[in-house]
């Protein structure tokens, strides 16, 4: 029976890592990993984000790539007749089950692995803007002091990037004064004109060490909460800093189980279905509902296939 | 012990909302060894129908079917079975020596290679084995779906339009095949709507006539005679 199961595994596998089903990761992954640059180059999100913004990006393609090639598999055959001809062999409902869940789960972690490393290897490399979080110094509300651990070697000018909203329209000044080492620097007067501000810094070279810039609003101006940002210029996006989306991969398995088991009993679209509302539910943390979930699912999926090959055949 | 036994077969399908369809009504089809019935009846008449229930694909919904003794779709049962449906999809993206070597060794056959080269060669499909079942013709793929049928040189044979969309070269070959198997003690089951398939090859035929026997017995019998074959011809031709 050990062996009905590896047969049913490979099959599986061998169905769902087809040459166009291959292409589109390839290209899917590539496809995310230009959006990626693009978003990078623009700053949008912010490069602290960017690993976030990664895993978010293969989790969806994922889904959008795996759920429907698993779910094609079984409802596929059925419709084409080809169930009937494996019906007839020797291998029981749980052994047909449990070739396809090794075979899917196989497929899928290929397909997500060939996307996710396509998407690193586009993304990975490209320059982004490297920015510097500013720690707040002093307690006063008004003229607050932020520092900012610039990284050694790096030259200015730099951009400050922060929040400010005004309580009327109309000019408000910001004065800033720059401290580094012994040099100290008061800017002219920065006159708001919305909520984004860029205001570029000297690096008051040749004195080092980290820079402390203290704002200084205008009666009818209101800092934001968010601490301002230093860009200190661009750095190279490492491919180590782009890691896989594995905290999802428990999420996907559970989705790509049910797609399975609803895909071995009902047609195409309610499997996938099944599957996309499965990547919305969170299990309670701990083993025990994964397993009882999974053991449930697997059931369900022999129980379909036992039901279809006695008297659902096309 | 006949081959196999189906007795007062009635089967009906259900379709939403409460309609019911009777495609069989008390079919009898007893088999023996060496023996070759064919299923005569326009489209419709319960020849698929009544294949998918001897295949044990099915389940009757009256009367009792055995196949070598065996409950029908018991495991012991679909060992001795070769079931040819009537239309099969294929995987495209599969290579056909893939999913013959596939279903070879869901059969448990330890010489999947051989088996598939022996049937191959039987139903000309030496030089197609290597491509992918996407790309092959209606008749091309119809020789995989037949190829498989013959991979364990099942003792019952059955075969839903088995020739439809293959060249006459090929229906010979598999005809002598056949006649071969029937001559080991196999036996067959063949069902078309085409008079021509079973003059070569059955023995007996049965026909069927929206779901109920109209005629059963030797061929000889059955189709002898002018007037018999025109009421026949006459009543496949009713249906196309």
């Amino acid at each position: 029976m050990l062996g009905g199961v590896l047969i049913i595994a490979v099959g599986t596998v061998r169905r769902m890592l087809s040459w166009p089903a291959l292409a589109v990761a390839v290209l899917a992954g590539a496809g995310a990993g230009l959006a990626l640059t693009g978003l990078a180059q623009t700053g949008l999100p912010a490069t602290s984000m960017l690993p976030a913004a990664y895993s978010g990006l293969v989790r969806v393609l994922a889904a959008v790539l795996v759920l429907p090639l698993a779910a094609s598999v079984p409802t596929a055959e059925r419709a084409g007749g080809y169930e009937q001809l494996v019906a007839l062999r020797p291998i029981a409902s749980w052994a047909w089950v449990a070739g396809r869940v090794i075979g899917s789960v196989l497929g899928m972690a290929t397909l997500v692995l060939l996307l996710g490393h396509c998407t690193r290897w586009v993304a990975g490399g490209i320059e982004v803007p490297d920015t510097v979080a500013g720690q707040r110094m002093a307690t006063e509300v008004t003229d607050p002091m932020w520092r900012f651990a610039l990284p050694a070697g790096r030259r200015g000018p730099f951009d400050l990037q922060l929040q400010v909203f005004a309580r009327y329209p109309g000019s408000q000044p910001l004065r800033i004064h720059v401290t580094r080492g012994d040099g100290v620097l008061s800017l002219a007067p920065t006159v708001y004109s919305r909520p984004q501000l860029t205001v570029p810094l000297p690096d008051l070279w040749p004195e080092r060490g980290d820079l402390f810039v203290t704002l200084h609003p205008g009666p009818n101006l209101v800092l934001g909460e968010a601490p301002p940002q230093l860009g200190v210029g661009t750095m190279p996006l490492s491919r180590a800093d782009l890691p896989l989306p594995t905290a999802a991969a428990a999420g996907l398995l559970l989705a790509l189980l049910t797609a399975l088991a609803a895909a071995c009993a009902f047609h195409f679209e309610t499997a996938c279905l099944a599957g996309l509302t499965a990547l919305a539910v969170e299990l309670p943390p701990g083993p025990l509902p994964w397993l009882a979930a999974i053991a449930l699912l697997l059931v369900i999926a022999t129980l379909g296939t036992a039901l279809q090959r006695r008297s659902a055949m096309p | 012990m006949p081959l196999l036994e189906a007795r007062r077969i009635g089967h009906t399908y259900l379709r939403f909302p409460a309609r019911r369809l009777v495609s069989l009504h008390g079919v009898d089809l007893v088999v023996e060894r060496g023996e070759c019935w064919g299923l005569i009846g326009p489209n419709g008449s319960g020849k698929s129908t009544l294949l998918r229930i001897a295949a044990g694909l099915a389940e009757p919904h009256a009367g009792s079917v055995t196949v070598c003794g065996e409950r029908a779709g018991s495991r012991a049962a679909h060992r001795r079975v070769g079931f040819v449906p009537e239309a099969v999809r294929w995987p495209a993206a599969l290579r056909a020596v893939d999913v013959l070597l596939e279903l070879a060794s869901l059969s448990g056959l330890r010489d999947a290679g051989a088996r598939v080269d022996r049937v191959a060669r039987l139903t000309g499909l030496q030089g197609l084995l290597a491509r992918r079942l996407g790309t092959l013709s209606l008749g091309q793929a119809r020789r995989v779906v037949l190829a498989q049928a013959l991979l364990d040189e099942p003792e019952l044979l059955l075969l839903d339009e088995p020739f439809s969309g293959l060249d006459s070269l090929v229906i010979m070959d598999l005809a002598e095949h056949l006649r071969a198997r029937l001559a080991a003690g196999a036996g067959v089951v063949l069902a078309s709507h085409r008079l021509e398939d079973f003059t070569a090859l059955a023995t007996h035929v049965l026909v069927l006539r929206a779901g109920q026997v109209v005629a059963a017995g030797p061929a000889a019998e059955v189709l002898a005679g002018s007037d018999a074959r025109e009421g026949l011809s006459a009543l496949l031709g009713s249906s196309a």
